[in-house]
């Protein structure tokens, strides 16, 4: 299931803010997209997952899979979003809100591959917990897992390592892209930070704007 | 604390006033009052005497049932219409609809209502048109006798309040982002938006509701002008049993009245308790069911219901006011008549006659919302920030206490100050009751003003007060005034408040208004609901006037 970007732009009314890309991401690899805060590169994303709302404009075409997905609404595109907050819903425990991701299937099933998230995500016998009762690595596990467990065909990244402390950020890194390799999922990665990229990645630049 | 060192030893003598001023004036007098009532319902003769009385049991059933189902039905409605509209252009519109709306008092839209929908009242004569009725169909649509009419004005005017609140929580900015964010991690794991509010969304916010929906079930479970105005008549709800036998001439009746206002509280009690338990043991079953995992089917559009329902309840209100208008000017008008066969001004000369019960509205509800505003900006200049969560405790127990029990042990506690009766106890009952709003509308304001003006203008060598008054509150003038004028619509509306206190001495529009209106004299009611809706309009009006100035400087 590999992502294909074919000259996405997007434009802020007759400004462009990101020139023609085209880019294929293979299964379980990593396209870094660079730029400073206003270059668009969010907003880049919002195209990706159909999530761009007006002044802004965005063209090109989305292929995932070869199936061009660019007409389909945000809940039948199947594209992943994490953003720099966790954004785990602050009133279910951890298990619900892997719960609350999982496809629907047989309740045992489901159970059971929240549980191994739960272990996957070093928290065991924590799965009760509000997010608030979490550290904010844990927190950031749980968020990951929860958004690859709802089994999107490809995950957009938006700075999610900027908010975690130096010696976390190492760790969450090494996490993410392991999980992202072993499900074989492609992703987009925005950020700022040029160690966020794991070796070996393709690097975009967006140009800088005055 | 940056400032704290510009803190002179006046304010540790500021806050000690602040505190006692809030205790003698506000806490007090609410400690006090429900005790009072207690006190004068602790007779076993009154609670045999309301036992043996067989309305007793027909009134509570009334009261309860119109006040539940009010309440739920326009709290269901609210929800349904947030979760369709929310996000959208149609959301700002109803947003900005609903001030005009609150500001309609409930006795009011109750009489414009009641002739709405009345046998021979304009819904009834434009059928009659269509279908060539002679005489007014045999509906029981006014006072029917099972507090129908009662139940729609609730769901009509609670709507609005409720509606309101959410907007309100849901405009908070650190709600706002959060609300949007999280649709958006909803919608790329395939759920919409609608059922993100009903997964996720609701179950997370809707306990911050708690707080005003408890205030609609108090107030509706003990109204009594629209229970005379619109509710059945025999037996009648409770609340307007007890309030009769409250204003009765005889002790044992007074006794008798105590006690049925206890039993409402205990009714709202109950209540209160069995929606808890619902809760409790309904967040889990929802929770399970809303992790399933169940996506919805895609492409659904429903939100078209909605669209409409939001301007059918402007028409609705519009057409109140347009009623209460014609009614307050038709002369002779025979039943299937659409229009009246002659206009009168007569009851707005028996209006301009009794100019003196507008003035005294005017005079009562400018001196309780002046009065009010005084001690909540007092509290607020003298005491920190962190003693405001204490302070809401005390500010909310007036909105969910039933009026009826308020009131009867406030009346009780000016009995014994000699103050029943009196301007002074008339005005202070009044700021009471208009001080939950003030504090309400007037703290985020306050609380938001940025705290480094001060050491600015006293590095500049002036004084307190010289900050105060030609700084700080010329630059909160604008909440100041909107403040105001949320008081003065409060006051104005009061009706149990002016009649036990005023002691059936004095007359505001709305007691004029109600008391007509439930002795069939439907124009010069007409009139005065007018004009109790025309005077927080007033207030509203010079409040925008005071905002639109304060922006162009």
């Amino acid at each position: 299931m590999s992502l294909a970007l074919h000259s996405v732009t997007i434009a802020l009314h007759d400004r462009v803010l990101v020139p023609p890309l085209s880019a294929t991401v293979a299964d379980g690899e990593v396209l870094v997209v660079m730029g400073a805060s206003g270059s668009g590169k969010s907003s880049l994303l919002s195209y990706l997952a159909g999530l761009l709302v007006p002044p802004l404009q965005g063209a090109g075409r989305v292929l995932l899979g070869g199936r061009d997905i660019t007409p389909l609404p945000v809940e039948q595109r199947r594209v992943g979003l994490l953003f720099q907050d966790d954004l785990l819903f602050p009133h279910l425990s951890v298990r619900d809100n892997l719960l609350f991701a999982l496809p629907a299937g047989r309740r045992a099933d489901r159970l059971a591959a929240a549980e191994a998230a739960i272990a996957e995500a070093e928290l065991p016998g924590l799965g009760d917990r509000r997010p608030s009762q979490l550290s904010g690595g844990q927190r950031a596990r749980v968020s990951l897992l929860r958004a690859l467990l709802a089994d999107p065909q490809a995950l957009l990244l938006d700075e999610p390592f900027s908010k975690l402390d130096t010696a976390l950020r190492e760790r969450m890194r090494e996490f993410t892209w392991r999980e992202l390799r072993q499900r074989a999922v492609p992703a987009v990665l925005v950020t700022h930070d040029r160690d966020d990229a794991p070796a070996g990645a393709t690097v975009v630049e967006l140009p800088p704007h005055a | 604390m940056a400032q704290a060192h510009v803190l002179s030893a006046g304010v540790r003598g500021g806050q000690a006033l602040a505190r006692v001023a809030a205790g003698l004036l506000f806490a007090l007098p609410l400690a006090a009052a429900v005790p009072l009532a207690l006190h004068e319902a602790a007779d076993a003769g009154a609670w045999r005497a309301l036992a043996s009385d067989p309305q007793t049991l027909p009134a509570a059933w009334l009261a309860l049932s119109s006040a539940v189902l009010g309440t739920a039905i326009a709290a269901a409605l609210a929800l349904w219409l947030t979760t369709a509209l929310h996000g959208s252009p149609a959301w700002q519109r109803l947003s900005a609809a609903l001030a005009p709306m609150l500001a309609l008092p409930h006795a009011a839209f109750a009489i414009g209502l009641a002739w709405l929908v009345a046998p021979t009242g304009a819904i009834a004569r434009a059928l009659a048109a269509l279908l060539g009725w002679q005489a007014p169909p045999p509906w029981q649509s006014v006072n029917d006798p099972w507090a129908l009419g009662l139940t729609a004005v609730l769901v009509f005017k609670e709507l609005p309040f409720i509606l309101w609140n959410m907007a309100a929580l849901l405009a908070r900015p650190e709600v706002a982002a959060d609300i949007e964010r999280q649709v958006a991690v909803a919608r790329t794991m395939g759920y919409d938006r609608r059922s993100w509010w009903w997964r996720v969304g609701w179950p997370q916010w809707s306990p911050r509701l708690a707080w005003p929906l408890l205030a609609v079930l108090a107030y509706a479970l003990t109204v009594v002008d629209l229970g005379l105005i619109i509710g059945p008549g025999s037996p009648p709800t409770l609340a307007v049993l007890a309030y009769a036998d409250l204003q009765a001439g005889s002790p044992a009746r007074n006794a008798r009245g105590a006690a049925a206002t206890v039993l409402l509280a205990l009714l709202l009690a109950c209540t209160v308790a069995a929606v808890a338990v619902a809760w409790r043991v309904g967040a889990a079953a929802w929770r399970r069911a809303a992790t399933r995992g169940r996506r919805p089917a895609p492409a659904r559009h429903g939100s078209a219901g909605a669209g409409w329902a939001a301007p059918a309840l402007q028409v609705v209100y519009a057409l109140v006011g347009v009623t209460l208008l014609v009614l307050s000017v038709a002369g002779v008008w025979t039943f299937p008549a659409a229009w009246p066969q002659s206009l009168t001004l007569e009851a707005w000369r028996q209006v301009h006659a009794a100019a003196d019960s507008v003035g005294f509205t005017a005079a009562l509800a400018a001196s309780a919302s002046l009065a009010a505003l005084v001690l909540t900006v007092a509290w607020l200049e003298a005491t920190p920030p962190r003693w405001d969560r204490r302070a809401s405790v005390l500010v909310l127990a007036p909105l969910v206490l039933p009026p009826l029990l308020l009131m009867a042990g406030l009346y009780q506690g000016a009995l014994y100050l000699r103050l029943d009766g009196s301007w002074l106890g008339l005005a202070w009952v009044h700021t009471l009751v208009v001080l939950p709003y003030s504090f309400i509308t007037l703290q985020p304001a306050w609380r938001s003003f940025d705290p480094r003006y001060e050491p600015v203008a006293l590095a500049l060598g002036r004084r307190r007060w010289a900050f105060w008054w030609r700084v700080k509150w010329p630059l909160l003038a604008a909440p100041l005034a909107a403040s105001a004028a949320v008081g003065f619509a409060v006051s104005v509306a009061q009706f149990l408040a002016t009649q036990f206190l005023g002691a059936g001495r004095h007359a505001t529009v709305t007691t004029e208004a109600v008391t007509l209106a439930s002795g069939g004299q439907r124009t010069l009611a007409a009139a005065f609901a007018l004009l109790q809706a025309l005077l927080p309009l007033a207030g509203f009006a010079a409040a925008a006037w005071v905002r639109r100035r304060t922006m162009h400087r």
